[in-house]
């Protein structure tokens, strides 16, 4: 079976410095894949450059076999990757249901039909109660949510979580894995970028780990849990699997 | 088939709002009293009064254009004198050199300066220019075409063009020396197009793409928005309903010069407007027109000729430039106190009051 996203050896660096080096992986249709390392490993960096913000030095991005990595971030997400932000960015004079609507109209030009399915992805999420309110008083928990539902609303086969879980209490954690399981029995396959170990080692099929922008081990949580690469890596990090964020 | 996680749902399973609530029905009475009483304003007044009505009308009409690119979009542009002064200059032009009907040189003034702006917004916004920055390169690009025409023999350069007058009034000619109701009306008429337009467009996929753009380009990227060809859009009407206003201007006062039309004061005065009234709102440059108009006019009687009742108010006389320095410490003390503007903050406190819920007004 052909991978729904494959990356053949993306390079990406910023005036000598090299954030991502020669990065190979490829993610296949319903899984859910975390995307872990230090601070500054080079994550975001490949989110961007999966999602079209950035262009790669080198190497290439196919995306159900299509190449995408010369299309913009637009031109992506109307192929059917959506990202979201770590610093959630909602549209703060807009109301919590004309947010989710700018996603929506991805997929139509009518009003009423992307007002339609905004109000299925706010159900989807919990969120309905909050549809009328203007996005900037959302709690950060629920600015998370948005962030997500906005996503949502564009209709994706794949979805680019970054750092959803920092900043949550561990109920919210939880919460928020369960939200991310749902998503994946809708049919949509997700990359996470995750800071909180143990969260992420119970939602992933598979993990790939960045440490100073190349790709260290790849493999299934408890394959990565052994890996002696990847606990020299996050030495003095703090602890590995804590559910706060290691600082 | 690739599957769709979030379907429409089909149309009889939609949601259906009531086509007439209480409070649109409110609303919808209180625009027809407002454009009844507009419509017959020119019966009572004359002379003065009327001139103060015409511009009242004419500065907020000039504020919604920027507003749908300035406001709305969010793309704060401090260089609409361009755009007016392509619309005064081209119609004038073609006038007097042509023969050409005001009425056509209005549009073709509004096409050629939609296309400026076309050219103006793609070379900033490809080199990635944002708030501030695009704000001053809108600027110079007004600067550079008031010295452009100060220096073009075509045009006349420096001692700008004058528009033959005929005598009384001609609806073909554009021109009511007689008798100025009709300039009442038609830049009523252009008002109420632009509002209109405003909140309809902002109900489109576009006004909604265009918002996006303003809060957070880059979400907005992110979910689909082609941000290049949106903000193009904004600019594109936003400059073709500006360089209409420069016509306008032109054929109520007969004559226009390089400083008069393309002057950073035109800029200044466009975007006043909504700044106070409300930036991104649909009757934020009415109330900010409103509001500025008299009052700048007020300062500047008050200035040149001081009523005897207020002490030492001679003082004041004949000072040049004080009526400015007064409008600009109002301007100033209006953004210090209410800095989303008279619709932003009137909007903040209803939401603290009532919450967010179904009111009409979010729409205005």
């Amino acid at each position: 079976m052909r991978p729904l996203l494959e990356l053949r050896e993306v390079t990406r660096s910023f005036r000598g410095l090299t954030a991502v080096d020669t990065v190979t992986f490829s993610v296949d249709q319903g899984q859910i894949v975390g995307l872990i390392g230090p601070n500054g490993a080079g994550k975001t960096t490949l989110f961007s450059v999966i999602s079209g913000f950035l262009r790669p030095t080198k190497g290439a991005v196919f995306f159900d076999g299509q190449r995408i990595d010369s299309l913009r971030p637009d031109q992506v997400c109307h192929r059917g990757i959506v990202r979201t932000f770590q610093l959630v960015k909602p549209f703060h004079e807009m109301t919590v249901l004309e947010n989710v609507m700018v996603g929506a109209f991805c997929r139509t030009t009518s009003r009423h039909q992307a007002e339609a399915i905004a109000l299925e992805v706010l159900e989807f999420l919990g969120l309905s109660d909050r549809s009328r309110d203007p996005a900037g008083i959302l709690t950060t928990p629920d600015r998370k949510r948005l962030e997500i539902a906005r996503a949502l609303a564009t209709q994706p086969r794949l979805l680019l979580l970054d750092e959803m879980m920092s900043g949550l209490t561990p109920t919210e954690v939880q919460t928020m894995l369960a939200l991310v399981r749902q998503i994946r029995q809708r049919g949509i396959t997700i990359v996470v970028i995750e800071h909180v170990m143990r969260a992420i080692m119970s939602l992933a099929d598979t993990i790939v780990v960045l440490h100073h922008g190349r790709l260290i081990a790849e493999g299934t949580p408890s394959e990565i849990i052994g890996n002696p690469a990847v606990l020299d890596a996050y030495l003095g990090e703090g602890l590995l699997l804590a559910d706060g964020e290691p600082h | 088939m690739r599957r769709v996680a979030f379907p429409a749902p089909r149309a009889q399973q939609q949601q259906q709002t009531p086509l007439f609530t209480n409070a649109k029905l409110r609303l919808a009475a209180v625009i027809i009293v407002a454009c009844s009483i507009l419509l017959a304003l020119p019966v009572v007044l004359s002379g003065f009064l009327l001139d103060i009505a015409i511009l009242i009308l004419f500065w907020s009409y000039l504020g919604s254009a920027w507003n749908i690119l300035g406001g709305y979009t969010g793309q704060f542009s401090f260089g609409h004198a361009a755009f007016y002064g392509i619309g005064a200059y081209t119609s004038t032009w073609l006038l007097v050199r042509h023969g050409v009907n005001p009425w056509l040189g209005m549009v073709a003034g509004g096409i050629l300066a939609a296309l400026f702006g076309l050219g103006m917004g793609f070379v900033s916004w490809r080199y990635g220019l944002r708030g501030p920055y695009f704000a001053l390169v809108t600027f110079a690009f007004a600067e550079v075409l008031r010295l452009f025409a100060n220096n073009w023999e075509v045009i006349n350069g420096s001692l700008g063009l004058q528009i033959p007058l005929i005598r009384g009034n001609s609806w073909l000619a554009f021109q009511f020396e007689a008798d100025k109701r009709p300039y009442y009306y038609i830049i009523l008429v252009l008002l109420l197009f632009a509002t209109l337009l405003t909140y309809v467009l902002f109900k489109t996929r576009a006004g909604f793409y265009m918002r996006a753009i303003r809060e957070d380009e880059d979400a907005a990227a992110a979910l689909g928005v082609n941000t290049m060809r949106y903000k193009l859009l904004a600019m594109a009407i936003s400059a073709f309903l500006t360089a209409l206003g420069g016509t306008f201007y032109a054929q109520y006062l007969f004559f226009i010069d390089p400083g008069i039309v393309f002057g950073s004061h035109v800029s200044i005065e466009i975007l006043i407007r909504p700044l106070v009234g409300g930036v991104g709102t649909v009757l934020g440059p009415l109330v900010g027109g409103l509001l500025l108009t008299p009052l700048s006019e007020l300062t500047r009687t008050l200035v040149r000729n001081p009523p005897a009742f207020i002490p030492f108010a001679h003082l004041l006389q004949g000072r040049a430039g004080l009526d400015g320095i007064l409008f600009g410490l109002l301007l100033v003390i209006v953004i210090l106190f209410i800095p989303e503007g008279i619709i932003g903050s009137v909007r903040k406190r209803l939401d603290r009051h009532h919450g967010g819920h179904n009111r009409a007004d979010r729409e205005l």
